[in-house]
């Protein structure tokens, strides 16, 4: 399957765990894959060591779900704190104290201001499920950030790249493309590759320049947005600040689903909120087919880690939420009720008076992914803004609900803006 | 001093835009934000940020900050925001 390595070298004592128990004392081993994989034939009776692995995860007690995608090559979906890691069950083979498995890992690692830093790497990996570790350790591919993109494929181990002799790039080679003495310039062509800026920089757009910013849940957060959350603020709610409480939600949810036993963590009716820049990226509507193909593509971006679930969410989630911005001017939470096949509007406005209404193309598009085929949408309206700035806190309100039920199934929603601007403000301090 | 250049790819699906962008990678990303502002004309109250696989770039850092290489797609963002619906 993987181009590169067919013959995988690994190091003196490299299983040495392995040969303290079995009494051996090799000093190096060269493992060919196809001796791996005859390895792996002789002991497969596959529904037994598919069984092992079941085993072994109960033992754990760690969150699992069978996939039963015909096209999926893995059968097993691992559920751990910001991890997800599919496996092939019968290909599970313990070497002493060493667990190997097939497998694809996507794992989000967060800075200290809750940036995420995506790793998705997949091969055969050495697992610790007990310290949530999957460590390439043989042949694999690792991948650029959130993205399907090859950064490096071929053998690894212990999690390290081992670069094919002869191909190491030496420091002259590396500065091999475009290598001039000259001043920092920026070209931008379109498509059609005709240059429509050039430039060296005299910095004229000075004014364009925000003087301090801070990253934090993957946003840029300027003074600015620092004072949109004043208590006195009557100001617009931006997608920067929104995001950040969706990021925060999200992050929050993992971890408090995953601190609860088993037990009580399967009964979790869980939800997960998407940036409104998703959404916001489906841009104009121009015809039906263009439109659901680019949100289709935009969501599947997004939920990459569930590629292999075929982006069936609710194998996972019991709700997937979206604060959407409608015409840069108001907010809106858009839920979608993967259970109970409902979606719900929430929307703060005290003119809006309706209790349902026709989904419209962007609710149609989401719905068709998410494979909910609803005839109509219920607005929920019972909390209403009496100003013209608010709608922002609304949605954050929304959200914290939704986030709130999924612990406390009688949790009663209520409403104040001033413990919504605090809240948010904390959340920022926090991180 | 040698400074390196790299072809990359700006995407604005919001907008429908494609850029192809020759930039350096000792380059600021805010010098490539500020290049961008009069062509996707975001508007006063807006900023532009990109994405790179799903992650911000911090537009205080360089290009050679980040694992970015020839050809690397990178996401326009443009920030909205809303109060109540005008219409």
């Amino acid at each position: 399957m993987y181009r590169g390595c067919q013959f995988l070298q690994l190091p003196p004592g490299y299983f040495s765990k392995i040969d303290q128990n079995q009494g051996e004392n090799k000093q190096n081993l060269n493992l060919t894959h196809n001796c791996k994989r005859h390895l792996l034939k002789e002991t497969k009776n596959t529904t037994k060591i598919g069984n092992q692995f079941d085993n072994v995860l109960n033992q754990h007690k760690i969150q699992f779900i069978e996939i039963n995608a015909i096209d999926c090559q893995f059968d097993r979906l691992i559920l751990q704190t910001h991890i997800r890691f599919y496996c092939k069950s019968d290909s599970y083979l313990q070497l002493g104290l060493v667990e190997k498995i097939q497998g694809k890992c996507y794992k989000t690692l967060f800075d200290s201001d809750k940036n995420p830093k995506f790793l998705i790497s997949e091969g055969l990996f050495t697992i610790n499920l007990k310290k949530q570790e999957y460590i390439l350790d043989g042949e694999g591919i690792k991948y650029c950030g959130k993205s399907e993109f090859i950064e490096n494929e071929g053998v690894f181990i212990q999690g390290v790249f081992q670069e094919p002799r002869g191909e190491r790039k030496t420091a002259s080679q590396t500065l091999e493309e475009i290598s001039v003495p000259k001043q920092r310039a920026i070209i931008i062509r379109d498509e059609s590759n005709e240059i429509i800026i050039s430039k060296s920089f005299g910095y004229d757009n000075e004014k364009l320049k925000v003087d301090r910013i801070q990253i934090q849940y993957n946003q840029q957060l300027s003074e600015q947005d620092f004072k949109i959350l004043s208590i006195n603020s009557k100001k617009w709610v931006t997608s920067s600040l929104l995001d950040s409480v969706v990021e925060y939600f999200n992050w929050k949810s993992e971890i408090k689903v995953n601190e609860l036993p088993l037990k009580e963590r399967l009964k979790i009716p869980r939800v997960l909120f998407i940036p409104s820049n998703v959404t916001t990226s489906f841009g104009e509507y121009e015809d039906e087919a263009t439109y659901r193909k680019k949100a289709k593509g935009l969501l599947q971006q997004q939920l990459l880690f569930y590629k292999e679930l075929n982006y069936e969410m609710k194998q996972v989630y019991a709700k997937i939420g979206f604060p959407i911005n409608v015409n840069n001017a108001h907010w809106v939470f858009l839920l979608f009720d993967l259970r109970k096949e409902q979606i719900l509007l929430y929307d703060s406005l005290p003119s809006t008076s309706i209790k349902k209404c026709k989904p419209g193309v962007l609710i149609k598009a989401i719905g068709r992914f998410l494979d909910l085929n609803v005839g109509e949408c219920k607005i929920v309206n019972h909390a209403k803004q009496r100003d013209s700035y608010s709608c922002g806190y609304f949605v954050s309100s929304f959200m914290e609900f939704e986030y709130k039920l999924q612990f406390k199934q009688n949790y009663k929603y209520c409403y104040d803006q001033n413990k919504m601007k605090t809240k948010i403000r904390k959340i920022l301090r926090k991180a | 001093m040698s400074i390196k250049e790299i072809p990359i790819i700006l995407v604005c699906k919001q907008k429908e835009k494609t850029y192809n962008v020759q930039v350096n990678i000792e380059s600021s990303i805010e010098d490539l934000i500020i290049e961008l502002h009069p062509l996707l004309q975001p508007g006063n109250q807006q900023q532009i940020v990109l994405h790179f696989g799903n992650m911000i770039l911090n537009s205080k850092k360089q290009f050679k900050d980040y694992n970015i290489v020839k050809g690397s797609i990178i996401d326009i963002i443009i920030y909205t925001h809303g109060g109540i619906f005008l219409n």
